[in-house]
């Protein structure tokens, strides 16, 4: 492992480095070696046109040593021939002069052995002019011996092997210069090249540069592009989003780094809210159903100071009473009124069949005719088929105690209520009908609406109000069942219709 | 990065950097073809060999060469490359002054010859005489054939073209018969003369009537640059004289003489033996307008001028005289040897 860590690549670590920089030095850096690279491709194409140029310069640079090695030669001969002549000290001196001279320039030659033909002529041309700077050495000296025939004969003999240098001189200068030439076309050719290439060389360099930007800018931009996106997705509502990945530290790693931190803030606090509202919705239930309980306990309290068993029973001991003392009407009475009682104990909280609830309207209106002397004419109409059908308990008699109260109390006719139970379609509908003081139009929706229950439920009524009865309905039918209050106005009767789905029948 | 970026960015990069290679070899160093590229060696040998028989002195050179190299000495075809044509003295007058290492020349038996290698051997140069000798000179070793050998092979090739093969018993000859023998003019060694003494010996030897056979020489100028050809061409110009078989020693005449018999319709009727195995030589003896041809071992004759001056300059001796070994070719295999070519 720590072998590792000392020997990271290179690559690494630069990677490393890259994911700190901030955007601005990573820009620079960019430019900065996308620029250092053109220079060097530039340097480098200059260094080598600068090469080619040196190397034209040089190219007939052997043929010009050749030459001067030929013209010391001749200078040479010139000189010895001109000592030989005249014998002067000048001529003397110029022949050692220009021998040095020479040497110098042959100094340059090849000695070696190669199967290169240029550098084995170099070889012997020196060899050569050895042999002759020899024979001329001989050549003065025999002069300054005054040996005629000597010098004579040595001169020939150097005279022709200067000849022969010349020969070889010549000859080797002429395969340089066909070398040369050819290296010249070949330069003059490669310079020709060299502007293509150089273009071609700078144009893939380009190439390279540009991907290079693409490439690197891509890693700059792509975590921008990704907030982007995630930020639109935050904006459509949608906090479901995962951690945005960070790769760089900077401004825009810092930006993700912050965002990713909102969105998880974003996100609790959504979670918070969610459950205050849960609990709150728990609390205002819990108020619900102490509300209902209370009102129950209400009930209860006010049940229990009734009695009504006791209640239950003195009317049945006083309807005995009465059959015993054959008062009959009395007798009847008293059942009904001891049956309404018990009715009222029994079902106060449980549903009833329809057949059930008519009985108690019956009882009721006995009741009622009994107390005001058969003002009420009763009359009902009753589809047979649908008495089983169960509905919340005392729905239909509060609603005939409404109809006889507001409705026939109060009028100088004959008041009259009519109770019609019947299928229509797929709804059974009970209706209660009234020829009383009817209702305006303000009045239904108040009384619908339930603002005129509270006031009117105290008087008379045994508690049970038209919102109540809307409620159990609404309650006991999801909904589905309706009360509806139909008025022509003043004086006009009133009609109740309830209506409760048929299909529920048989589930009920 | 994905990894087929990477992968595309190395590519861009490798052939970016092969561009860049590309281009620094295109460009060409002056002198370098040359310079740049050479053996060092430790002893300069050169050869000197006349203008005549360039192909043959080739193959002999090429072989030396070769040698040389293997024995870390260069030779150098002297005066080759010049741009004054020199005759075979003064180039070995000019190796003697500039100091080579040893000298490859055939010899011939004049007094400015004998001078000059006595000069050179002065000097510690070695000199080995190739093909021809310079009898008596101060010369290290001959390397070449033995003439009086070959004039016996052609000696003995006239009788085959006589009528039998020359296997012991002694032949009859019902018609004169005239051979002309081409000698070079301007060759001062006896060799020539050693290979007609040949001839005339193996003829004399093997023919009981000696007298019907003459033998001729005809001197074939080469003084001058295509002298040779013109003489050759001469012969054929006068029918009458035209001899029945002609002896060729040397390549040139050999090709000219075939020539000239294809150009005059002669072909047939001189029969004509070769000298040496270039490929026009081998073609022309494949299609029988050669009798048969006489080659030297080129190769060896090489290889053995080499190993006789490194032995003289390692050891300060050698033999006198390396023999060479010569082939007769016959239309068979010159046909095999035409097409394995």
């Amino acid at each position: 492992m720590n072998q590792e860590k000392c020997f990271r690549s290179p690559g690494r670590i630069i990677r490393k480095k890259w994911r700190y920089l901030t955007l601005q030095q990573k820009l620079t850096a960019l430019f900065l070696l996308t620029a250092v690279i053109i220079l060097a491709v530039n340097l480098y194409m200059f260094m080598l046109i600068n090469e080619m140029t040196g190397k034209v310069e040089e190219v007939y640079v052997s043929n010009v040593g050749l030459n001067e090695l030929s013209g010391a030669l001749d200078r040479v001969q010139d000189s010895m021939e001109e000592y030989l002549n005249t014998k002067s000290s000048d001529a003397m001196e110029d022949y050692y002069r220009s021998e040095q001279a020479y040497r110098e320039l042959m100094d340059r030659l090849n000695t070696r052995t190669t199967d290169n033909q240029i550098l084995l002529t170099e070889k012997n041309i020196r060899g050569l002019s050895e042999s002759y700077l020899k024979l001329a050495a001989e050549a003065i000296q025999a002069k300054r011996g005054r040996n005629v025939e000597k010098y004579g004969k040595l001169y020939e003999e150097a005279d022709r092997l200067y000849e022969e240098i010349h020969t070889f001189i010549y000859s080797l200068n002429n395969v340089q210069f066909k070398d040369n030439s050819r290296n010249y076309q070949m330069l003059l050719a490669s310079l020709r090249y060299m502007e293509f290439i150089g273009i071609g060389v700078l144009l893939l360099v380009l190439l390279g540069n540009i991907s290079l930007i693409v490439i690197s800018t891509k890693s700059v931009t792509r975590p921008l592009h990704q907030l982007a996106e995630a930020a639109g997705k935050v904006a459509d509502g949608n906090f479901e989003i995962g951690q945005l990945p960070v790769q760089c530290m900077d401004e825009v790693g810092i930006v993700t780094n912050t965002f990713n931190q909102m969105v998880e803030n974003i996100r609790n606090y959504i979670e918070q809210l969610r459950q205050t509202m849960e609990r709150e919705n728990q609390l205002k239930e819990r108020e619900l159903m102490m509300h209902s309980h209370l009102k129950d306990a209400q009930l209860k309290y006010l049940q229990a100071q009734i009695n009504p068993h006791f209640l239950f029973n003195t009317l049945n001991a006083g309807a005995q009473l009465a059959m015993m003392e054959e008062a009959e009407r009395t007798g009847r009475f008293l059942e009904n009124v001891a049956e309404f009682f018990r009715y009222n104990v029994r079902k106060n909280d449980k549903d009833a069949a329809l057949e059930e609830e008519i009985h108690l309207v019956d009882n009721y209106i006995y009741i009622l005719n009994v107390r005001f002397s058969g003002e009420i004419l009763y009359s009902k109409e009753i589809d047979e088929s649908l008495l089983e059908v169960r509905v919340p308990s005392m729905i239909l008699q509060p609603l005939v105690e409404n109809s006889f109260n507001y409705g026939i109390r109060n009028i100088d006719r004959t008041g009259r209520i009519e109770l019609s139970v019947y299928q229509k379609e797929d709804q059974i509908c009970i209706s209660i009908w009234d020829n009383g003081a009817g209702m305006e139009k303000e009045r239904i929706e108040q009384v619908l609406s339930g603002c005129a229950s509270e006031a009117d439920s105290g008087g008379g009524s045994n508690g049970v109000g038209v919102k109540n009865v809307m409620e159990r309905l609404k309650l006991y039918f999801h909904d589905e069942a309706a009360l509806r209050i139909f008025s022509e106005g003043s004086d006009a009767g009133t009609e109740v219709l309830i209506t409760i789905p048929a299909k529920d029948r048989q589930e009920v | 990065m994905t990894r087929r970026k990477k992968v595309l960015l190395l590519l861009c990069l490798a052939a970016f950097l092969a561009c860049v290679f590309f281009f620094r070899q295109y460009l060409p160093a002056p002198g370098s073809s040359d310079e740049g590229a050479y053996e060092i060696y430790s002893r300069h040998y050169v050869m000197i060999t006349g203008r005549e028989d360039g192909d043959f002195w080739d193959r002999v050179y090429e072989s030396a060469l070769e040698e040389g190299k293997k024995r870390g000495a260069y030779v150098e075809r002297f005066g080759g490359d010049l741009a004054v044509e020199y005759g075979r003295k003064e180039l070995l007058k000019l190796a003697i002054q500039a100091s080579v290492d040893g000298i490859i020349i055939p010899g011939d038996e004049e007094e400015e010859t004998m001078a000059l290698l006595e000069e050179a051997v002065e000097q510690g140069i070695p000199v080995v005489n190739v093909l021809q000798d310079s009898m008596g000179s101060a010369r290290q070793c001959f390397v070449g054939n033995n003439s009086y050998n070959l004039g016996q092979d052609y000696g003995r090739q006239i009788l085959g073209i006589l009528g039998a093969e020359a296997d012991g018993e002694r032949m009859f000859v019902s018609e004169p018969v005239s051979v002309l023998v081409l000698v070079d003019e301007g060759r001062t060694d006896s060799s020539q003369n050693l290979v007609l003494l040949g001839i005339r010996e193996t003829l004399e030897n093997q023919l009981l009537n000696s007298s019907m056979v003459t033998v001729e020489t005809r001197p074939v100028d080469n003084s001058r640059s295509f002298s040779s050809e013109e003489s050759i061409r001469d012969i054929f110009l006068n029918p009458e004289k035209l001899p029945d078989i002609l002896v060729c020693l040397s390549a040139v005449h050999t090709k000219c003489a075939y020539q000239a018999a294809v150009d005059y319709n002669k072909v047939g009727s001189v029969q004509m033996l070769g000298y040496y195995d270039s490929d026009a030589i081998l073609e022309a003896v494949a299609k029988n307008i050669l009798y048969s041809t006489t080659a030297l071992d080129t190769e060896q004759m090489g290889r053995l001028c080499v190993e006789a001056l490194d032995e003289y300059v390692e050891t300060g001796y050698t033999n006198s005289y390396m023999a060479v070994d010569t082939r007769l070719i016959r239309a068979e295999e010159a046909e095999r040897l035409v097409e394995r070519e």
